[in-house]
Parts: structure tokens; sequence; C-alpha cells
């Protein structure tokens, strides 16, 4: 009995860890209706332990994508500002907005999210996903300038653009990633979802990032975002070690095994698998807004 | 992969894998005690007396501590990245490490105060 419970747990982490690996996704969304849902862990207790898991998911995915050069430090770094900024303020008022308010606020986010996605096309994907053209005279190691870029704010740190530049790709309009950012620490820390799922998007879809760097990058963001809501949760005694234990376990194996995949699936098959985490995210968010 | 690349890779690897096994240990001796992960209540985190209930394989033990191993880690990894940015000359990067701890820092305090 004890060791079922035991191992339903683990593998119920398992699950999630390599889903979220896999999605750049830190696992909470799946964590905690598996938790109340499955073992009817109340909601605070699971939130509490989702955010653990959610660390150990994005600590462990993303010493894998750094060895594999998939996760962009430096990049990460920058946008770490924004979105632990933004966490911060979500913090101070999570508790002086209605949650059916800031639920229904999410799904509408993740379902524009998820329909944006869907609206563009394998080819044009395929395009974004090989991200800014390189520069023919300066060579394939030199990111080429983006005449889209001007009159972006961003711009005008052309060579803070390029300190954050990767293989091949040359993140543009920082404003705008600064700007998002802020906003998915803040979503992070009001709605308890790690925030890889505005995170990655918005990386992709704005920056012009690669979608398997956005997924390393967000994985190696999501970390300390969680990791300063967690701390909260740990020394009011809010995180249950007897339920987070195994299920942190599953989550670490699940999460190895999702990041060692994740090199070797399509970016078409993975972001289907992204709008479908969307669609579905943006449903529970939409029964919680409704009650 | 660039040195500092290797060496937050390697600290992240190693931070998640000290927190795992505690965690496991603490969920096999679970087990052998006879105690249910689902059982309503746990022991409180007391940081003070948390050498001498390992050292007793009080299973509470090694998963509190392996909690503390798992939220410290990414923390630790900013405080790498930012030293490692300033020793390599590259002062941007250290600024953004440094600007994320203090934002950690009062997130921290303010979360404690509200408490």
């Amino acid at each position: 009995m004890i060791v079922g419970q035991l191992l339903l747990l683990a593998a119920g982490g398992f699950g999630a860890g390599v889903f979220g690996s896999l999605l750049g996704l830190g696992g909470g969304i799946l964590i905690v209706p598996l938790l109340t849902v499955g073992f009817g862990v109340p909601f605070r207790e699971a939130v509490g332990i989702s955010l653990v898991c959610v660390i150990v998911t994005s600590s462990a995915a993303a010493g894998v994508y750094l060895e594999r050069h998939t996760a962009n430090l430096r990049l990460g770094m920058l946008l770490e500002v924004f979105t632990a900024t933004g966490a911060l303020l979500g913090g101070l008022v999570a508790f002086a907005l209605p949650e059916r308010v800031l639920a229904g606020l999410f799904a509408a986010l993740l379902a524009w999210t998820a329909l944006s996605m869907l609206r563009r096309g394998p080819v044009e994907a395929a395009a974004t996903a090989a991200s800014t053209p390189i520069d023919p005279v300066e060579g394939p190691g030199r990111p080429a300038a983006d005449p889209g870029d001007r009159g972006d704010p961003g711009a005008a740190s052309a060579s803070l653009a390029d300190e954050i530049a990767g293989p091949g790709y040359r993140p543009r309009r920082l404003g705008a990633g600064a700007g998002g950012s802020l906003g998915a620490g803040m979503l992070s820390a009001l709605l308890g979802v790690g925030g890889g799922i505005v995170k990655v998007p918005l990386m992709h879809l704005v920056m012009g990032v690669p979608l398997q760097v956005a997924t390393a990058t967000s994985n190696l963001m999501i970390g300390v975002t969680a990791a300063a809501s967690a701390v909260v949760y740990l020394v009011r005694g809010g995180i249950d070690p007897y339920i987070a234990g195994p299920t942190a376990v599953g989550v670490f194996a699940g999460a190895m095994v999702g990041s060692r995949l994740a090199a070797r699936i399509d970016v078409r098959i993975l972001r289907l698998l992204f709008v479908g985490v969307l669609a579905l995210t943006a449903a529970q968010m939409t029964l919680r807004a409704l009650g | 992969m660039t040195s500092i690349d290797a060496r937050i890779a390697r600290i992240l690897a190693v931070g998640t894998s000290l927190a795992v096994a505690l965690l496991a240990i603490g969920s096999v001796l679970l087990v052998v005690g006879g105690t249910s992960p689902l059982a309503s209540g746990w022991p409180p985190l007391d940081v003070t007396s948390l050498p001498a209930r390992l050292v007793a394989l009080e299973p509470a033990a090694f998963l509190w501590l392996g909690l503390i191993v798992t939220i410290a880690t990414p923390l630790v990894r900013v405080a790498a990245s930012t030293w490692s940015f300033g020793r390599a000359g590259e002062p941007r990067m250290a600024a953004l490490g440094a600007a994320v701890l203090v934002v950690i820092v009062i997130a921290i305090v303010a979360g404690l105060a509200a408490s």
C-alpha cells in the first residue's frame, strides 16, 4: 500500500517531467491537477510541491541543455532580471485581485498564444526557427544586422544584442522581450505556474529565437523565479515533504529523459505539442474563472 | 560549450543530483519506516535539529534537506554566473546577474515580511 502510493506519486512526477522538459514548461500545469485531482491534496499544498518540482525540472533539464549548446545563458540572464522583477511585483499584488479575474485573463492569453502559433504555417515556422539571417560578408559566425530593428528601443543597444546572440541567430526586439518577461514573471507569481508557457512563445515568436533554444533557455530561467516563491512556502510550512519527495524524484527522472528526447524531436511536432498544452491549460483556467 | 556554460551546467547537475539523492533516500526511509506519503500532517522544518535527525536516519530530515538543496540550486547558479562573468571580463553580464540576485533577495524579504 505504502509502496504503491509512493510509486504512483513518482510515476505521476515522471510523466510531468518528460512533458514539461520537452515543452519548456516547469510542469506545474500538470503537477497541480495531478495532486489535487489524483491524490486529493489541498490546492495550496499542491502549489508548494509543484514549485519544488518546477525547480527540479528546470535545474535538471537546463544543465543538459547547456551541455548541448541549446540553452542561451546570456539571454536567460538578461530576461531573468525582468521575470524576477515581475514575480516580485506579482507576489505583492497577488492577494489584491480576485483569482477568477486572473484565471480569466490568463485563459484568454493562452488561447491567443495558441491561435498565434497555429496560424503560422510550417514553412514560415521553419524559417522563424532558423532565425535571423547570417551576414554573408561577415561570415556564418557573425549574426547579421536586422533592418527590422530600426526604430525598436532594443536596437539602440546593438552590442547587447550581439552579446546575447547565439550560433546563427541574434535576438531582436529586446524592449518587447523585456516587457513580455516582466509580464511573464507577474503571471507566474500570480497564477502559480513556471512561466515557460509565456516565455517560450515570447522568445520564439517575438524575439526570433529558435524554438529549441527558446525552450531550453526558458527551462534555465524557470528555476530562479520558482525558487523565490518556494522559499516563502518552505518557511511558512506550505510544502509537504512526504509528497514532495517521491514526486520530485519522479519529475527529475522524467526531465532527464525529456531533455534527451528534445534534440531528436521535429520542431513542428514540438510546436503541435505546445499548442495542445496551451489549449488544455486555457480550458483549465477558464473553468477556474467560471468557478 | 564555453567554460562558464560548463561550470554552470556542472553546478546545476551536482545540485540537482544531490537534492534528488536526498529526496530519494528520504522516500525510501519513509517506506522502511512504514509511513504513508499521503498521511495527513508532517514534521515541521527545524534547521537546528536537522544534523541530529539526519544521523538518526529520520525520513523527514533527508526530505527537508533535499528540499533546501533543491531551492538553493538555481540561486547558486545565478551567483556563480555573476561571479564567472565578472572574472571573465563581461561586466554587463555580471551586472545582470547581480541585479537578478538583488531582486531575489528583495522578493524573499518581502515574502517573509508578508508571512
